[in-house]
């Protein structure tokens, strides 16, 4: 406990730099933009900064990075809660209470709610995570090549299950991920492979470029979509730099807060469950164990803070396997993983042994960042307001103009402009058929890591794929993994079985 | 009989896909050495090989599944794109997204004059002071600039 200590205030050093806090704060105004506008959300809104970072050294980059999606977190209540448009999917359960809230003229104080609980939250989370990190990298050091491929191939399916309504579907898009994956040079032996005689693959495809067309430009196909249907607008009259929070209000929140943090952290935590699943299983929570829970959903204030602390709760949790495993638990932390191996680091078990200045300086920017996002998101309620009332028309082509010279600049060629739009185009022919593809974005950033290890562990078996099955912490992962595949086949042929029977 | 639809469609790309991988794994990159080990067409062959069997269910599976219906306006995204694709080779990146960004706001989007202003000087401001000045982004001039600077 006592060394975790040292080693944050070790990455207090590393994160105070004037470059850093410059950066954080930088990140954090972005990020709350980003996130505030209606329908972007953090994942897009991490993958559309992602150029902007390649001007700093990789812990400034990745501090930064961090801030973003922090503040993207922040920002994705606003127009949750002023135009009942959740900017991200953890706000969905915030625009329940946020909205019903600013309905009855209390736009400001649920604001500021959502502000406050989403700070505890995060705190709550990274205290946790200075904490859990480095014991769970201790626990990882524990892996051979088997055990780490078994928790790779468990993160992916976990994922694919969880964000797909048809696991085939989740499949399909995780082997296409490890597929694009294996173009280019094979790690190992040095040899080019999956090349197609072309120039520009002989690196593989790049990562930047892809993420940018996969979920900024799709986005822009939705929003095309989207443009004619009417939003509910917020009432110009609410009241935004009112609404102080009483002595009653805070007593009412602080317990909800709490838990949800707690409870955030740890579904952050788990390999495909993100701020997402940690809202929802809050609210769902909090409504079934609440006080008063007949008001959940008509403007409930521990409505709204159970959801927003849960969800930043769960960023910070998020971070626990990324940084400790190498395992990123939802699509934003893959682009952030992405991030990481474009700067030469490598997440996973030596990351907090090897690159201690990064792992203890990333997580004490943590705390900065949520101090930072705190700050900016309370003096910018009025400003934000206006920012969630910038017109689709606008931000269509804003959008296609950032994916563009962001996957230009992150390539310096044309080449990385053309992958940014047929990756659009796949993203959005994808989104409408109900291809899932943040677990392809998670397959094909594993890809690599999941070949060497699954490599590795061949050699030493000589050929026998029994290597995943005989050592213990494998085998427990391997029937986890299984029961990944197994559960939905199963829940499927009940489903049918109960039809006949009906 | 049921009719094929766009889920088939990527279903048996997903399929053709993992027929080239598989092909070019074994016939091409090789699977096991007893010398050397794995070799680098086993851990693709593998992967695509699943995409085979999951690709197919997929297929089949996509016969049953409702049409995805496609809107107009994704299509003026598209040829938007691809507009702007041949005005960055030709005239370069930068006018063709200020022409873009102009011309989108005016035809498509029906914005009001004032509107398109603000927004232009803002978004102009960004691209040229962070990835122009700041980040020092060489972009490309276009075959026409090119040829007049020549």
């Amino acid at each position: 406990m006592l060394e975790a200590l040292q080693n944050l205030f070790m990455g207090f050093s590393v994160a105070t730099s004037i470059n850093n806090i410059l950066a954080a704060l930088l990140g954090a105004v972005l990020g709350l933009i980003i996130g505030a506008m209606p329908g972007i959300g953090s994942l897009t809104g991490c993958a559309l900064l992602l150029p902007i970072t390649f001007k700093f050294n990789p812990v400034t980059a990745i501090i930064m990075l961090g801030s973003i999606y922090y503040a993207n977190m922040f920002g994705g209540a606003y127009s949750a809660i002023l135009i009942n448009v959740p900017g991200d999917s953890p706000a969905i359960m915030t625009a329940m209470d946020g909205y019903a809230l600013a309905r009855k003229g209390q736009a400001g104080k649920a604001l500021k709610i959502s502000n406050l609980t989403s700070f505890v939250g995060g705190v709550i989370g990274t205290v946790i995570l200075v904490f859990l990190g480095p014991t769970l990298a201790k626990f990882g050091l524990k892996f051979g090549p088997s055990e780490m491929a078994a928790m790779m191939l468990v993160a992916m399916t976990s994922i694919s299950w969880l964000v797909g309504e048809n696991p085939i579907k989740g499949v399909i898009a995780s082997c296409l991920g490890m597929l694009i994956g294996t173009m280019g040079v094979d790690i190992i032996t040095g040899n080019v492979r999956y090349d197609f005689g072309n120039v520009y693959l002989l690196g593989g495809l790049d990562f930047i470029p892809l993420v940018i067309g996969f979920f900024g430009l799709a986005q822009v196909f939705e929003l095309a979509e989207g443009r004619n249907e009417s939003q509910p607008m917020s009432d110009d009259k609410m009241d935004l730099r009112g609404g102080r929070l009483s002595r009653s209000d805070l007593k009412r929140i602080t317990v909800p807060t709490l838990w949800s943090s707690l409870f955030g952290t740890f579904v952050g935590f788990l390999p495909g469950a993100g701020a997402t699943t940690a809202s929802f299983l809050s609210y769902a929570m909090q409504k079934k164990f609440g006080k008063n829970e007949e008001e959940l959903g008509t403007g409930a204030i521990e409505g709204l803070a159970v959801s927003e602390a849960s969800n930043n709760a769960a960023v910070a949790g998020a971070f626990g396997p990324l940084l400790s495993l190498g395992i990123p638990g939802s699509g934003t932390t893959a682009v952030l993983l992405g991030g990481l191996m474009l700067w030469g680091l490598n997440p996973g078990p030596m990351l907090f042994e090897s690159e201690p200045e990064f792992a203890w300086g990333l997580i004490a920017s943590l705390f900065i960042s949520n101090l930072v996002a705190l700050f900016i998101a309370m003096i910018s309620i009025p400003l934000m307001a206006k920012v969630i009332r910038v017109p689709t028309g606008v931000m269509i082509p804003a959008i296609v103009t950032v994916c563009f010279v962001g996957a230009y600049a992150t390539t310096n060629s044309m080449f990385g402009v053309v992958v940014m739009i047929i990756g659009g185009i796949l993203g959005y022919i994808f989104q409408k058929n109900d291809y899932p593809i943040a677990p392809l974005l998670l397959a094909y950033v594993l890809s690599s890591s999941l070949e060497i290890n699954v490599r590795r562990a061949l050699v030493i078996s000589q050929g026998s794929l029994s290597i995943f099955f005989t050592r213990p912490i494998s085998l427990v992962l391997m029937i986890v993994f299984f029961s990944f595949i197994l559960a939905p086949v199963i829940r499927n042929v009940i489903a049918k079985a109960r039809e006949k029977k009906a | 009989m049921k009719k094929i639809n766009s889920r088939t469609v990527i279903a048996l790309c997903a399929v053709v896909l993992s027929i080239i991988w598989i092909y070019l794994g074994v016939t091409k990159y090789g699977l096991w050495d007893s010398r050397k080990g794995p070799l680098p067409g086993l851990f693709p062959t593998g992967i695509a090989s699943v995409l085979l069997v999951t690709g197919t269910i997929g297929a089949v599976q996509s016969l049953k599944e409702k049409r995805a219906t496609y809107k107009r306006e994704a299509f003026e995204v598209i040829a938007g794109l691809i507009l702007l694709l041949a005005g960055s080779y030709t005239i370069g990146i930068l006018p063709s997204l200020l022409i873009f960004f102009v011309l989108w706001q005016i035809f498509i989007e029906k914005m009001p004059a004032r509107t398109v202003i603000i927004s232009t000087l803002v978004m102009s401001s960004i691209i040229l002071g962070v990835f122009v000045f700041w980040l020092k982004v060489p972009f490309e001039k276009g075959v026409l600039f090119e040829f007049i600077l020549k």
